[in-house]
């Protein structure tokens, strides 16, 4: 990967026992992780700080991951949005988003999928 | 709007008789003695059929003996394509011609006389034959509507079923997909970190039991049966309730129970999934721990029962929505306990109410009528 600087991912579940295991195992290979439980908790964090990578999950319960991702790109052209879902009949729905998705992913997620597919949003 | 259930409207009769003085009279007598009576002739049955396919009638009288088409024959071809009411009105009479009449789909026979009460006789026979028609037809057409409104009602209680079932195998794989996602992690931090063998078999322990936890609340829950009614005693129903929940360590459980509580008419069962429903919503309500209050108390002929906790409440907005089925406000859940709660307690003939404040708490009051009969 050649990049000095480490990149920084926010992780977005409403599933608190998820985002803590999930954050670690993203953290092992060396991203710096933040996490957030709702939506607008995901914005404020994205207001104060840049983020590299977005995971997000399309159910939160103050409002849908959609609308977060959109207003993400709407402020951030080059950001990676990474969408995760237990939904798989959603699966059509977001991809028909067209706000430039790196990936969707469905539930459960292993830790080889998530983090091949970060190792490929920075590849490009 | 069809007209021909409307009794006052007028009758239009075709006449057919190649006799023009038999035509001239009927015409005269027969608008005298019913004046609701239209008649239009025709000479042959040739110009008759000609006229029943421009116009509408109500009823067809015709002679026997013509020089083409004989009225038999008439008779036959337009009762193939109508159930117009049709009349023979002959001066011949025979037991052959009068049974191929009948075969042919006549509904009536009527020999010709020359006295002027033989027309009443005629007008009787037009009136009845024509109101039976009007009669049948009245009746098809309901029974129509209803089979296309039973019809209709089966395919919308399908459709609905249908939608049901799609929401609970969608919330309830949404869970499981949850539940497996938090396995799959914790596998796979499981390698990362050997030495947190223990939380890891915690977590995955914890994730298996919420997902049989979800199946039994799914088949509880979705499980309708009529009520059991028995008389109750519910200070003992509380009580144990309360000693039966595992209660985490920082909180605490008050019950305030009144008198004359010990014989109420419940469904023993039901109820007791509704009393556990609203302690374990209260108990996640208050993941920092806090005091629950159960009360029970009869005021008058209706029993009031409170679950009042001090967790973190619910947002006003979500309020309205709280008892719907497969509405929920926690990460886990099948939001299927409080549309439980609500639809036994109604079938008990009392009602379940919900008041909040985020920060503060919630109660949930429940009013059962003494006599649920």
């Amino acid at each position: 990967m050649g990049s000095t600087t480490k990149k920084k991912i926010l992780l977005v579940d409403d599933d608190r026992e998820f985002v803590n295991l999930f954050s670690s195992i993203i953290e092992s290979e060396g991203y710096i992780v933040e996490v957030a439980f709702s939506g607008q908790e995901a914005l404020d964090k994205f207001k104060k700080s840049a983020f590299d990578l977005l995971i997000l999950d399309i159910k939160l319960p103050d409002m849908n991951g959609d609308k977060v991702a959109k207003k993400v790109r709407d402020k951030d052209k080059n950001i990676v949005i990474i969408i995760i879902t237990g939904f798989p009949e959603l699966q059509d729905s977001i991809t028909a988003l067209d706000i430039g998705l790196h990936d969707i992913l469905l539930k459960p997620i292993s830790s080889s999928e998530i983090l091949r597919s970060i190792k490929e949003a920075f590849n490009f | 709007m069809p007209q021909h259930s409307d009794p006052i409207r007028v009758i239009r009769v075709l006449h057919v008789d190649d006799d023009d003085n038999q035509l001239v009279i009927t015409r005269h007598l027969l608008k005298e003695i019913d004046p609701l009576i239209e008649i239009e002739f025709a000479t042959s049955p040739e110009e008759a059929i000609r006229l029943l396919h421009e116009q509408t009638f109500d009823c067809v009288v015709t002679d026997l003996l013509f020089p083409g088409m004989d009225g038999i024959e008439f008779a036959r071809a337009v009762k193939e394509t109508s159930n117009i009411p049709f009349i023979i009105y002959t001066g011949k009479q025979s037991e052959e011609a009068v049974e191929a009449a009948f075969a042919a789909g006549v509904d009536d026979y009527l020999v010709k006389e020359l006295d002027k009460s033989h027309y009443q006789k005629l007008v009787k026979r037009i009136r009845a034959t024509t109101e039976r028609l009007q009669a049948e037809n009245a009746l098809r057409e309901c029974e129509e509507r209803l089979q296309r409104q039973e019809k209709r009602f089966k395919e919308l209680l399908i459709a609905e079923q249908i939608n049901t079932a799609g929401k609970v195998v969608s919330f309830l794989s949404h869970d499981i997909r949850g539940a497996l996602q938090t396995i799959t992690s914790a596998i796979d931090l499981l390698k990362l970190h050997p030495e947190k063998n223990e939380e890891m078999h915690n977590i995955m322990i914890k994730s298996v039991k919420q997902v049989a936890e979800m199946l039994e609340e799914l088949r509880n829950q979705t499980r309708v049966s009529p009520l059991d009614i028995a008389d109750i005693d519910l200070t003992t129903l509380i009580r144990k309730a309360i000693a039966e929940f595992v209660l985490p360590e920082s909180i605490e459980v008050e019950s305030n129970l009144g008198d004359d509580l010990n014989s109420v008419p419940l469904d023993l069962v039901k109820m007791r999934r509704v009393l556990n429903n609203l302690m374990k919503n209260a108990v996640e309500a208050m993941p920092n721990g806090g005091k629950l209050d159960i009360s029970a108390n009869r005021i008058n002929d209706d029993i009031i029962i409170v679950f009042s906790d001090t967790g973190v409440g619910i947002q006003e907005e979500q309020l309205p929505s709280l008892f719907d089925p497969f509405y929920t406000i926690k990460p886990k859940g099948l939001g299927l306990g409080l549309a439980y709660c609500k639809s036994v307690v109604e079938a008990h003939k009392g009602s379940i109410a919900v008041e909040s404040e985020v920060g503060k708490g919630t109660s949930f009051t429940i009013k059962l009528p003494m006599r649920s009969k």
